[in-house]
């Protein structure tokens, strides 16, 4: 058995004919929604090739205590989000903990911040069918919130790598930050004291979508390889993997967002991640869609915020290079 | 018998070479010519392979900056390492006082691995726990402090500094023993003529020198052209996006990395063999016509 990668990177050794095909064979799988199910397909046959371990949700995390002292609720609007900011500035403190140097974070900043302005999963069915394309104005507008924003991030965060603004977070210099339910375990090792709130961003100005979205992505499932001798002792395994009671531990033991319907965490936070992804998800987009092919579009996204941030890139042309890289390889189902 | 005694002292190390380098050099050669998923090879390419490395976005544009920037990454090393390693090598050589220790001190961070001295520079720079930040804004400095690895303008030239002193005490190594090698006679003669300290070194002792600059610069060459690890501990590496503050200090050799091993592209392993490929001509062929042109400038000395 081995641990896979979702979504495209899966995709090669699907391909190469490496795994077993799981549909009928662990009768599991039914306790997944389709969603959940979605990282360990096979693009061009459709069938299911790992039981989903856990999946990653991103969102931003608070410390209480500092809200508390200064007076503050987590927000409800985006003006309440930047006021509180700006508060926050003014006493000295970094609002938002965000690493410019993991570039690979920005693109999960910009949907964390502006999902919203684009419209999430309804604009993610049109660029997929073929009707919008990322240079869409409603798109490029939602890479720019995070030029609006950049005031609000440490201003040497081009030098800052993502356990430096765990850190910078964890030891209460920064009273908020981006970051995924893996983050979680990390942060809490660097400061076990720390007060933890989370919250997902009210819609940004001018947004697609009026309420906030959770983003969210199935990451490591478990597959079975083709070669395996021991194909009937491994699908029982995957068998129990599938099952509530697994969930239960992956929820309880491991701090993860377990995908089996039906469990429940006993972690407030999690619980929360998971009941707002059921309400309301909105998929890490450059990920689960635009990694079929390279250029990745989460490479392409990352790049171009970077250089954004830097100065160096407006977001129209930060979008028309997603846009061109991605074409090299993607072909919209509508046509 | 004589031919057999030839073939018992050849073979074991030809033996090793072709294993561990022919044979390694040849594949990846041939592996470039081919289309792949995965690692199952699918159909031949001819230079299909080749021609995607200057054709696909942003590839083609990754591939244009990094060149360029080891390049500079090769100029700066050699400019610092020729320099500053000939100057503390005249002046160990000259000087008696602790002469050992300070050749071992200078010896010393080219000892420790790339990755390990890229990981403590990058601890020492950190803009917010850094303590060269720190130090120069308790000193007074506060105003220059920079974000020295997130500042595209600053980024280059400090991945430079720090490989530079890295390495330098390969050639104060080099060019001290290439020093202690010249017969004192010439100064000798030319201190009884009336040169003065100065004279000596430009007419005696750096014509005699040449070799080793030589020396020094083509294999700052080569290890330059196939750099890695000191900018991947320093700037890390994701995906396949440039590496550093905007791509600042994105090289070849991180591309070769990227498009191998992160980027998870089904032709992986056809496209990276096509730029492994292209390397080592350019490095062999440059490394080559170096050599050639230093051995000429040796012969006109003698």
């Amino acid at each position: 058995m081995a641990q896979l990668r979702s979504y495209g990177l899966l995709q090669t050794l699907i391909k190469a004919d490496r795994l077993t095909p799981l549909d009928g064979k662990v009768s599991g799988l039914t306790n997944f929604d389709a969603n959940a199910l979605a990282g360990a397909k096979g693009k061009a046959d459709g069938k299911v090739y790992g039981v989903p371990l856990e999946m990653s949700t991103f969102q931003v995390y608070y410390n209480k205590d500092i809200f508390t002292k200064h007076n503050l609720q987590p927000p409800t609007t985006w003006d309440q989000m930047i006021s509180d900011a700006q508060q926050l500035k003014s006493a000295g403190i970094t609002p938002f903990a965000a690493s410019g140097k993991d570039s690979w974070l920005l693109p999960l900043y910009a949907d964390t911040f502006a999902a919203t302005r684009y419209g999430g999963p309804d604009f993610e069915k049109k660029v997929l069918s073929g009707q919008a394309q990322f240079t869409d104005p409603n798109y490029v507008a939602s890479l720019d919130v995070l030029n609006k924003l950049k005031d609000y991030f440490p201003k040497d965060m081009m030098g800052l790598g993502e356990t430096d603004v765990q850190t910078l977070f964890a030891t209460g210099k920064a009273a908020m930050i981006p970051e995924g339910s893996f983050a979680l375990n990390p942060m809490l090792a660097i400061n076990p004291k720390l007060n933890l709130g989370t919250f997902n961003v009210p819609a940004a100005p001018d947004a697609v979508t009026d309420h906030p979205l959770q983003v969210g992505w199935v990451d490591a499932s478990y597959g079975l390889n083709v070669k395996s001798k021991h194909q009937k002792e491994a699908l029982e395994l995957l068998n129990w993997m599938a099952t509530p009671e697994f969930g239960q531990l992956v929820a309880d033991d491991l701090k993860q967002v377990s995908l089996v319907n039906g469990v429940t965490s006993s972690n407030e936070l999690l619980k929360q991640m998971a009941t707002d992804y059921r309400a309301s998800p909105t998929p890490y987009m450059m990920l689960v869609d635009f990694r079929y092919g390279t250029p990745l579009g989460s490479d392409l996204a990352a790049t171009g915020l970077q250089n954004m941030l830097l100065g160096k890139k407006n977001a129209q042309g930060v979008a028309s290079d997603i846009q061109k890289g991605v074409s090299q390889w993607f072909k919209p189902t509508g046509g | 018998m004589r031919w057999r005694t030839v073939l018992m002292f050849v073979a074991p190390a030809f033996a090793l070479y072709s294993v561990f380098i022919v044979y390694p050099l040849v594949s990846a050669m041939a592996d470039s010519f081919w289309t792949w998923e995965g690692t199952a090879r699918t159909g031949f390419a001819g230079l299909g392979n080749f021609r995607s490395l200057f054709t696909e976005f942003p590839l083609n544009h990754q591939l244009r900056a990094a060149f360029w920037h080891t390049v500079l990454f090769f100029v700066g090393t050699m400019i610092v390492q020729n320099t500053f390693g000939l100057l503390i090598a005249v002046l160990l050589h000259e000087g008696r006082f602790g002469k050992r220790f300070l050749q071992a001190a200078y010896a010393l961070p080219y000892l420790i691995g790339a990755l390990v001295v890229g990981y403590l520079w990058n601890l020492l720079l950190n803009p917010a726990f850094g303590p060269v930040n720190q130090t120069m804004s308790n000193v007074g400095l506060g105003s220059l402090t920079r974000d020295w690895l997130g500042d595209p303008g600053t980024a280059l030239p400090m991945v430079i500094l720090i490989n530079a002193w890295h390495y330098i005490g390969f050639p104060i190594l080099l060019f001290g023993a290439a020093l202690a090698g010249q017969p004192p006679e010439f100064t000798d003669a030319s201190r009884v003529d009336g040169a003065n300290a100065w004279q000596r070194f430009r007419m005696i002792t750096f014509p005699l020198l040449l070799p080793a600059i030589g020396l020094v610069s083509i294999l700052t060459f080569i290890s330059c052209f196939n750099a890695f690890e000191i900018v991947y501990a320093l700037s890390g590496s994701q995906g396949n996006q440039p590496t550093g503050p905007g791509g600042a200090t994105d090289l070849l050799g991180l591309i070769f990395y990227r498009v191998a091993f992160q980027q998870g592209g089904e032709n992986a392993i056809g496209q990276s063999s096509a730029i492994a490929v292209l390397m080592f001509v350019l490095i062999f062929g440059v490394a080559v016509l170096a050599n050639w042109y230093f051995r000429r400038r040796e012969a006109l000395l003698t």
